[in-house]
């Protein structure tokens, strides 16, 4: 290639960083400014899209904190949420431990079992879960939504310890182990130690993945366990009460706070679920 | 590592991975059996069931639908999840943490959120018609259509877009991009010979995942779009609750499974490739 050839090539050449950072820069505001767009929403007084600020009111909160309805929901969604995540904490870091260092028949079978809720449309699983919640007449009951739940958060918690298990030195399990420790001992007090900010991580995101989640709570819901996301997908098909402005303030609140904890422990979940899913 | 091979030091831990293995078992694989068992329906066999899914006009709209708006909106989603994935691989520290947080925080905001701001977006008396009427334009019919439901589902989709593209930027050979411009070659040039050539498996990766993930759609579809915006997964809905013909609804979901696992297994496949 000659000079006077690489020369103009050069001058487009260098637009074409500036011109990638513009486009990016349009994505990232695509990404973010929809969620953004329902907070002054929530701020107004009833759900017109306004910046004047004498016009700022609370309304809108006021009216979910004074409704029953929607206080039931919400409540319905963190006990949910918090005994599903909870579970799903507990079943999976051991399984996790399992699948990263044990030696056992069908171990990768196994896990493959375990995570492949994440890459099953949801509607087929949920669907299944009607029909298996049918026919053993546990049909809108608490319990069978946690366990739906805690099966569905089970594949977040068991990624993101399997991750934080490639930082665990197996050299020291093996020592505690030729010491004599058993193999309880040794995941007890050497590996756990160990993988505090995974199981945390994936605790949150196991949490969230419940609280947000739509399609198996809508199929299984029965009076009493209306979630906040059920009663939200039902309330903007049918009514689209403002209220929903105020709620989807605080979802994206919850959300960022989440992202903003997970990453300041340094875990990135979203890089890792998103890789499990090539 | 002598002591590895010793029979002691390899502890099976099968128990410690039980109780997961139940409950994938219980509430994963026996739902997907009862999916597969209610394809034969007690008055009609399972190819009377079959052939009547496959003859109802209403089933083979809503497929068509959901090749279409899933097709477009992994398109879309690739597209412009591209210079995103390219702006993030060039930051350093703070910056990418920042980038990365504008790209998670939407990734795991709710699915119910998001479609709700597309509707107080692009809805009739919505932020942009409001705009447009405002400064002497008329208004534009944006909502309970094709447009509203792949805006909202490639927004939805972009994040899972970016990670794959990204990871296959970023294990990129930095020194021939380096060697490429000492010889001469322009950015445009290194970009389009180099980096966009070895980034090709992580784009398809992205469009497979999203083209996945899109078919199995909602509530996106369901708040955005009209009638005739039907996908798979509310036509599964409608005719459980509503026509309440189970056998049908497990028919069209043992469909979409197919279908996904059909491309999850390309997906893996090129995975395998990749990482060799």
């Amino acid at each position: 290639m000659t000079a006077t050839t690489a020369r103009p090539g050069l001058r487009i050449g260098a637009r074409l960083p500036r011109a990638s950072t513009v486009l990016a820069c349009l994505v990232y505001a695509y990404l973010v400014v929809p969620s953004l767009v329902v907070m002054p929403i929530s701020l107004s007084e009833a759900g017109e899209f306004t910046f004047d600020k004498a016009r700022l009111s609370l309304n809108l909160f006021r009216q979910f904190f004074g409704s029953e309805a929607w206080i039931a929901a919400l409540w319905n969604s963190l006990q949910v949420a918090t005994a599903a995540s909870i579970l799903a904490t507990l079943i999976g870091i051991p399984a996790a431990y399992a699948f990263a260092r044990g030696r056992f028949c069908g171990r990768s079978t196994v896990q493959m079992l375990v995570i492949s809720p994440m890459f099953v449309p949801v509607i087929v699983i949920a669907l299944g879960l009607y029909f298996l919640a049918a026919a053993t007449g546990q049909q809108g009951r608490f319990t069978t939504l946690v366990l739906a739940h805690a099966m569905y958060g089970l594949p977040f918690v068991v990624m993101l310890v399997l991750s934080g298990m490639t930082q665990v030195d197996p050299a020291l399990e093996k020592a505690a182990m030729v010491m004599g420790a058993s193999p309880a001992r040794v995941f007890v007090q050497v590996v756990l130690p160990q993988l505090k900010i995974s199981i945390f991580a994936g605790f949150l995101f196991a949490f969230l993945a419940s609280f947000d989640e739509v399609v198996i709570a809508w199929f299984l819901n029965g009076p009493t366990t209306i979630t906040l996301p059920v009663k939200m997908y039902s309330s903007i098909m049918w009514e689209n009460t403002p209220v929903i402005a105020a709620v989807s303030t605080m979802l994206t609140l919850l959300s960022f706070a989440v992202c903003l904890l997970a990453m300041m422990l340094g875990a990135n979940p979203g890089a890792k679920v998103a890789e499990a899913g090539r | 590592m002598i002591a590895t091979r010793r029979p002691e030091l390899l502890p099976s831990l099968a128990l410690f991975a039980t109780p997961a293995a139940l409950v994938a078992l219980c509430l994963f694989v026996l739902p997907m059996i009862f999916v597969a068992a209610y394809t034969v329906g007690e008055e009609r066999g399972l190819l009377d069931g079959v052939r009547e899914v496959a003859g109802s006009n209403l089933v083979f709209r809503v497929f068509l639908n959901t090749v279409h708006i899933s097709l477009t909106t992994a398109f879309v989603s690739v597209l412009l999840a591209y210079p995103v994935a390219l702006h993030v691989m060039r930051q350093k520290r703070l910056w990418k943490a920042v980038c990365l947080t504008l790209v998670l925080v939407p990734f795991w905001t709710s699915i119910l959120v998001k479609s709700y701001a597309f509707i107080v977006i692009l809805g009739e008396r919505g932020v942009i018609n409001t705009a447009l009427r405002a400064w002497g334009f008329e208004g534009f019919d944006m909502m309970f259509n094709r447009f509203a439901v792949i805006v909202g589902m490639s927004n939805a989709l972009i994040p899972f877009a970016i990670f794959p593209i990204l990871a296959s930027l970023s294990a990129q050979n930095q020194s021939i991009q380096a060697a490429g411009e000492v010889m001469g070659a322009s950015p445009m040039r290194v970009f389009w010979s180099i980096t966009f050539p070895q980034s090709l498996p992580g784009v398809l990766a992205a469009f497979l995942l999203c083209l996945v993930l899109s078919m199995g759609f909602f509530v996106t579809p369901a708040l955005l779009g009209g009638r005739q915006d039907m996908m798979m997964a509310n036509v599964i809905d409608l005719y459980t609750r509503e026509v309440l013909d189970w056998q049908s609804a497990s028919i069209i979901a043992l469909l979409l499974l197919l279908f996904c696992g059909l491309l999850a297994g390309a997906v893996l496949k090129l995975q395998l490739k990749v990482g060799r």
